[in-house]
């Protein structure tokens, strides 16, 4: 067996190599999967996205623009957050859409991991850790933007 | 993965959505002001779909998973803050609010919008400052992600193949 098959069962002594390997053997799979041949779906959730982007900019046409010098007035600003209410409605309910293509590949995670092509935590691993990363990075720009204001 | 693609559609939202909307501090600059709302919508977006990806991790069908994740996200809405203000809440649904993950990324474009301009007392008057910062609330907001992040993660290792 070749020191590169996917195929070698997890119990078994591996290298740092193989498993990183692995991991973006696991990578580049969902990428394609979930992606690159499932662009119907790709192109489906970004026109609802923008769509409805277009039609809470157009229900709340420029309410956070202002003439008068003072700024917004409270009453303004209180629409100006029902905006706000409703991007947050878009950024917590369209990921529904995803369902299918977690439990798709839940399919594979269950039938692969079954073979003993590699191991349940790697999948895990490659799901999770570069959402975790990319987080921490939002975090710290914002927190970089925070003292920016406050100087 | 779909961190890439949330990325690409909070960029697009952002786009369409700030100059339609006039969605922009007067105290910052334009850019900060793309990028901060950019990153709150990128953050709530991946919090809302780690909700989704626990749910159909842990239990066993979509009707299900979409029963309890709408569930969740409706009454996280519902404490969010954005209906009904915190401080005209009543008791148990004020002290309910903590939970929902909604609340924090409401309040940081809330906090990104209104700080620093005349509109700001609005923030105080309605309670929307606790906690009180844009980092505050977006560190909770990643605090619960990790922790929906690591229960998905040890629910993909309870995954089971059946036939």
């Amino acid at each position: 067996m070749s020191s590169y098959s996917i195929g070698q069962r997890d119990d078994l002594p591996t290298c740092a190599g193989h498993k990183f390997f692995k991991l973006s053997i696991l990578f580049r799979r969902n990428l394609l999967n979930q992606y690159v041949r499932n662009i119907t779906n790709v192109v489906a959730r970004l026109l609802s996205y923008s769509g409805l982007s277009a039609i809470i900019g157009m229900v709340f046409w420029r309410v956070g623009a202002t003439d008068s010098n003072a700024g917004l007035t409270f009453q303004e600003a209180d629409i100006l957050l029902r905006a706000n209410l409703f991007l947050m409605n878009i950024s917590y309910l369209l990921p529904f859409s995803t369902i299918p293509v977690f439990y798709a590949d839940k399919r594979f995670l269950a039938a692969e991991s079954a073979l003993g092509l590699y191991p349940k935590r790697m999948y895990g691993i490659s799901q999770v850790s570069l959402q975790i990363s990319d987080s921490m990075s939002l975090a710290l720009y914002i927190n970089i933007f925070e003292n920016h204001i406050n100087e | 993965m779909e961190f890439i693609f949330l990325i690409l559609t909070a960029i697009v939202e952002a786009a369409i959505v700030i100059p339609m909307c006039a969605l922009i501090n007067p105290v910052v600059s334009e850019s900060i002001n793309f990028l901060t709302i950019t990153s709150i919508l990128i953050m709530s977006g991946l919090v809302g779909s780690t909700i989704i990806l626990c749910c159909s991790i842990w239990l066993p069908t979509q009707d299900l998973s979409f029963l309890v994740g709408s569930t969740i996200v409706t009454i996280s809405l519902s404490l969010c803050g954005g209906f009904l203000p915190y401080t005209s809440m009543p008791d148990v649904p004020h002290a309910l609010q903590w939970l929902s993950p909604i609340k924090y990324s409401f309040q940081a474009m809330a906090l990104a919008l209104l700080n620093g301009t005349s509109a700001e007392k609005v923030i105080d008057l309605a309670g929307y400052n606790t906690p009180g910062t844009i980092t505050e609330n977006m560190c909770i907001l990643g605090g619960i992600f990790i922790v929906l992040a690591i229960l998905s993660a040890i629910g993909m290792t309870r995954v089971k193949e059946v036939r």
